[in-house]
């Protein structure tokens, strides 16, 4: 049987014709429609690239710089982070993550894990009073770490001195945090420098004091400003008084006798910052430090099995939700208490602002879609409306109903096609013109912000097609109204046009 | 040999709370190759009248039969594949698609059938089309659009594309009415000659005196009712 396709093509044809020339033919209406559905592609666009960027931003300076993939920590009643506790007024410390070697023992036989390292997390005071300006301290977050594993799982470009090595006690500041100190202390921190940290932990109020041995800047850029620093675990461990945690230690009375101070509630918090406290805790340092660690050697607890964090980097990254929920299953069936999470949850609440930015700009794009839906909504019908003779004729002339949807999705499609590739096209020169005027990182958030020095911002497929279907559907979606007014127009109207 | 039968047509309409009867039981019998026109004042049913028998209006009772098909019977989409290859229009407005030109407004109702169902291959559908053209005097004007062209022009257009589906029956709606009465003239005269040249029944609508004079059967109505039905040739 030879089919004949020549009238269905010369019929689509004459469809495709008949639409674009109506279009044509009320070009008020479709500039109205168009301009609607060009701006929201391109706000649209322009929005998800910007949350995009900003996002993969977080996620690079979060994943590459401090959370790794994955982080492993113990089961708690409250919400906390590598970032510490979230409760407001929360006064707890982090747990211990329970059964650490035989956690860590597993993830590094695990044939997805790239490397792993364990972390200590928490804010100390620290202070450089070998400067001869006693009582001046700046304010650092600090990051126990394992020397002997951190460099395998972070890089980060060490710009003076060296970084913490195996069995090493220190601090490694970074370049920006020595920068703040420098100024707002004003005084000269050089490597070799004794750092003197103030912490309070579940051993309570504690000094301790460490060389400076290097100096860090993140790879990424020189525009970053944070207030970071790292210590040897053992150091944190002390400062944070983690031995206490599951065993309390046996100190002799005469060194306790050498704490003592008044720490009733109101003097305690007199005497935190006063001097006398840090002159009597740098006479007792030397001599209570011995008596612990001689305590430790003698302790059940092997000290190099405290840690709070476990966190691991992934040979491939896709991956980490089935790595997670594997890690878990296997800490359920030992009977651990503790957690895998993603690096949102190692970096909470920061993590959230990309969340959070983006689910207000998609409450924002929905009203203003929803407004742009029934304008073009309006316009359709009002169209419809002048059209109805012409309907009518085309209805007594014989032809069908489907005839006439055809030819209203045949407009629809190309006024949205049209209208989102507009969209698209002013996106992509806004893109591009962004790109091109590299606007600087200002600060430490923007610097994480824009994942570097400069906002570069990067289209996605989804953040560029998902606006583009969008559109289409939304204007097949506004559509289906004035479609029904359309095809319901009957033929004898064409006989009352006089 | 009839080829439109109306039979005890009633059409009532709704005009507000209150019923109209605009056609009160109407009976006629239309024959093949009539010329026919159908006469009255203002609201005697004309247009009513020849909605029905184009089948887009619906009788409120009686029947309407085209063909040898009672319309009554048939659902939307069989009334205009009926209409599509029984009738053609011509309408008081032209009615032209503002779009599309000449050559395009006339091959236009081709365009809504497979070309199987029409029987004619694509190089005879556009003789056809050039042919009708031809005969409707605008073979220099097949590319201009409809607001290019004068009411007679347009109204030529319009006899063509009522003619290119080859109907048998041609229904046009005071198709003289926004013309002046020259025009009117050579635009009657020009279905005079289709009709005898195809044989195609061409049934219009008027009030103007002058027209009835040219047709072969006259259905005068009052009211919604017949008053004359005869035949000049009788």
């Amino acid at each position: 049987m030879k089919l004949n396709f020549s009238n269905y093509f010369r019929s689509r044809k004459i469809l495709i014709s008949l639409a674009l020339r109506n279009l044509r033919q009320h070009r008020s209406k479709s500039l109205i429609i168009a301009s609607i559905m060009s701006i929201s592609v391109y706000v649209l666009i322009v929005g998800l690239t910007t949350i995009n960027t900003i996002e993969s931003g977080i996620n690079k300076a979060f994943i590459d710089y401090f959370t790794g993939d994955v982080f492993i920590r113990a089961n708690a009643d409250y919400k906390y982070s590598l970032l510490g506790i979230q409760s407001p007024g929360g006064l707890e410390d982090n747990p211990v993550l329970p059964e650490y070697t035989k956690i860590f023992n597993y993830i590094e036989a695990h044939p997805s894990v790239k490397s792993a390292t364990p972390y200590i997390t928490g804010a100390a005071r620290l202070s450089f009073e070998n400067q001869g300006k006693e009582g001046q301290r700046g304010g650092s977050f600090l990051i126990g770490i394992d020397g002997a594993t951190y460099y395998d799982s972070f890089e980060s470009k060490i710009v003076e001195g060296t970084g913490i090595l195996p069995d090493q006690r220190g601090v490694v500041l970074s370049k920006s945090n020595r920068a703040e100190i420098q100024d707002y202390l004003d005084v000269e921190i050089n490597i070799g420098d004794p750092v003197t940290l103030y912490g309070f932990g579940n051993g309570g109020f504690a000094i301790r004091t460490v060389p400076l041995v290097g100096v860090f800047e993140f790879v990424q850029g020189k525009k970053e400003k944070n207030y970071l620093g790292f210590i040897d675990g053992d150091t944190f461990k002390d400062l944070k008084g983690l031995y206490y945690v599951n065993e309390p230690l046996n100190i002799s009375e005469d060194k306790i006798d050498l704490l003592d101070v008044d720490l009733s509630d109101d003097a305690f918090i007199d005497d935190f910052f006063s001097d006398d406290v840090a002159d009597a805790q740098n006479t007792l340092d030397s001599e209570l430090n011995l008596e612990i660690e001689r305590e430790l050697e003698d302790s059940s607890i092997v000290f190099d099995q405290i840690w709070e964090f476990l966190v691991i980097h992934l040979d491939d990254p896709r991956f980490a939700r089935g790595f997670i929920r594997d890690v878990n299953k296997w800490l359920d069936e030992q009977g651990i208490d503790a957690s895998a999470g993603d690096w949102k949850a190692a970096a909470y609440p920061m993590s959230t602002m990309a969340d959070a930015i983006r689910i207000i700009f998609m409450i924002v794009v929905g009203i203003v879609f929803c407004i742009a839906v029934m304008i073009v909504i309006n316009t359709l019908v009002v169209s419809v409306l002048e059209r109805t003779p012409e309907i009518g004729t085309m209805r007594a002339l014989g032809a069908q109903k489907s005839f006439v949807k055809r030819l209203f999705n045949y407009e629809i499609f190309f006024l949205s096609l049209f209208s989102g590739l507009t969209g698209l096209i002013l996106a992509f020169l806004t893109i591009f013109i962004i790109r091109l005027c590299k606007i600087e990182s200002t600060n430490g958030l923007t610097f994480v912000l824009y994942s570097g020095n400069y906002l570069n911002p990067i289209a996605s497929f989804s953040s560029i097609f998902g606006p583009f279907i969008t559109i289409m559907i939304a204007g097949f979606v506004a559509n289906i109204y004035p479609l029904h007014l359309a095809s319901g127009v009957a033929p004898v109207v064409a006989m009352r046009e006089k | 040999m009839s080829i439109i039968k109306l039979d005890k047509v009633v059409k009532n309409y709704k005009l507000g709370s209150t019923e109209v009867r605009a056609v009160k039981g109407v009976s006629f019998e239309i024959n093949k190759a009539d010329f026919i026109s159908i006469a009255g004042p203002s609201g005697s049913g004309k247009s009513t009248i020849l909605n029905m028998i184009g089948c887009i209006d619906t009788p409120t009772d009686g029947s309407v039969i085209i063909n040898g098909i009672d319309t009554n019977n048939l659902g939307d989409k069989a009334l205009t594949s009926l209409r599509h290859k029984e009738l053609g229009f011509i309408f008081q407005s032209f009615n032209l698609i503002p779009v599309l030109n000449v050559y395009e407004n006339i091959e236009f109702p081709l365009l809504l059938a497979k070309r199987k169902s029409l029987g004619i291959s694509k190089a005879e559908q556009a003789d056809w089309v050039s042919y009708l053209i031809e005969e409707v005097g605008l073979t220099n004007w097949k590319k201009h659009r409809s607001n290019e062209l004068s009411g007679g022009q347009r109204q030529r257009v319009a006899i063509a594309r009522a003619l290119v589906t080859r109907p048998s029956i041609v229904l046009a709606d005071e198709p003289t009415a926004n013309l002046d009465s020259s025009t009117g003239e050579v635009i009657i005269n020009l279905m005079k000659k289709i009709n005898r040249d195809l044989g195609t029944t061409f049934i219009f609508s008027t009030h103007d005196s002058t027209i009835v004079n040219i047709a072969d059967h006259v259905i005068r109505l009052h009211d919604g009712e017949v008053a004359e039905n005869y035949k000049r040739t009788e």
